[in-house]
């Protein structure tokens, strides 16, 4: 998922209904009729996914939050995007960062 | 919030620990429970932690539930060209907490003029998480005027739609009329009250001359007054003063036509 070309960014569905505590993210896609809690890292990358960021930027910012090496938050990163994806709470875009 | 009421810790006392939850469950307030845990205003174990993290989730996903059929109410009501205010629990999350996880809701209520009602029931669909609502006369009999609801909104964003609530003073006066007309706890809509006037710190003129107008000076007054008194809140903005200043005339002629 790291090889993505930078010019690909991920960022939250608009449509989306959520909250957020400190230890999961609830979310409700447009395609959900259930809301969906995703724990781990979820919160954190959420936060980030208020802008469209590639995801190198995304890992790169949550180790720097965990005070940790990106090889570490890489894998959280990857599993939360991919979960998030798989219930359209994310989604992808080849547009410039605002 | 400050609050001249302190809160102790609970690690060792599980009847408190489950009296706690099933009130602030009962009552809406698991969010800002979750919140004083996890500010460690109150020191809970672990087992005692997940338990008010996972009631928290689950109040969440219902509150979400009901934005959800609200969401999707509002936009067949634009779409019919009828014009909309968002009341109670989702306009105070999104408008008035510093974070809507503080906020919970059941169901979500919106308002639409009673001119447009037959033709509201016609396109949302039913659903128990959504209220319709063309009127607020069962709250306090406050004579209100239609054009004070829809006037120029606060709006807010939830999911892809701005949606519009109603505008101060008028939010903060709906919130005190359904404090006097309740039966059940008063604590979370004080909650509410306070939430409204420590972030918007009302002007206390507006306040007074709508209060005035929708005949609840009287009513509006002693709110203020017994949220601060109840929460014990230690902030005192310039509308409590004004608040204590007409309940203290209640008792003397000072009352309004209320």
């Amino acid at each position: 998922m790291t090889a993505e070309p930078d010019e690909v960014r991920w960022v939250r569905r608009a449509d989306a209904l959520w909250r957020v505590t400190p230890t999961a993210l609830v979310v409700l896609p447009t395609d959900s009729v259930d809301p969906i809690i995703v724990g781990g890292a979820a919160p954190r990358v959420w936060a980030l996914l208020a802008d469209a960021l590639p995801i190198d930027a995304i890992i790169t910012l949550l180790a720097d939050t965990w005070g940790d090496d990106p090889q570490f938050a890489e894998p959280d990163v990857v599993a939360v995007l991919e979960r998030l994806a798989l219930i359209g709470a994310v989604e992808r875009t080849t547009s410039a960062a605002t | 919030m400050p609050t001249a009421t302190p809160l102790r810790s609970h690690d060792d006392d599980t009847a408190y620990v489950d009296a706690l939850l099933s009130t602030a469950d009962g009552i809406r307030l698991v969010g800002l429970l979750a919140r004083a845990v996890h500010d460690r205003a109150v020191v809970v174990d672990d087992s005692t932690r997940a338990r008010i993290d996972d009631l928290h989730l689950e109040q969440l996903a219902k509150s979400l539930r009901a934005e959800r059929a609200l969401v999707d109410a509002v936009r067949v009501l634009r779409r019919a060209g009828i014009a909309t205010r968002m009341l109670g629990g989702v306009a105070l999350a999104h408008v008035d907490y510093s974070t809507p996880e503080l906020r919970l809701f059941d169901f979500a209520t919106v308002l639409v003029s009673p001119g447009d009602r037959a033709r509201a029931d016609e396109v949302v669909a039913h659903s128990d998480e959504l209220v319709l609502r063309s009127d607020l006369l069962d709250e306090a009999q406050l004579g209100i005027d239609a054009a004070d609801l829809f006037a120029p909104p606060t709006r807010f964003n939830l999911g892809a739609l701005e949606l519009e609530a109603l505008p101060m003073p008028q939010r903060l006066l709906h919130v005190c009329a359904n404090v006097a007309r309740r039966s059940t706890s008063p604590v979370p809509r004080l909650r509410d009250v306070a939430e409204l006037v420590l972030r918007n710190r009302p002007h206390v003129a507006e306040v007074a001359i709508m209060a005035r107008r929708w005949h609840a000076e009287t009513s509006v007054a002693r709110t203020i007054v017994a949220t601060w008194r109840e929460l014990a809140i230690e902030l005192r903005p310039p509308i409590v003063d004004w608040a204590e200043r007409i309940t203290q005339g209640d008792g003397d002629g000072v009352r309004s036509s209320e």
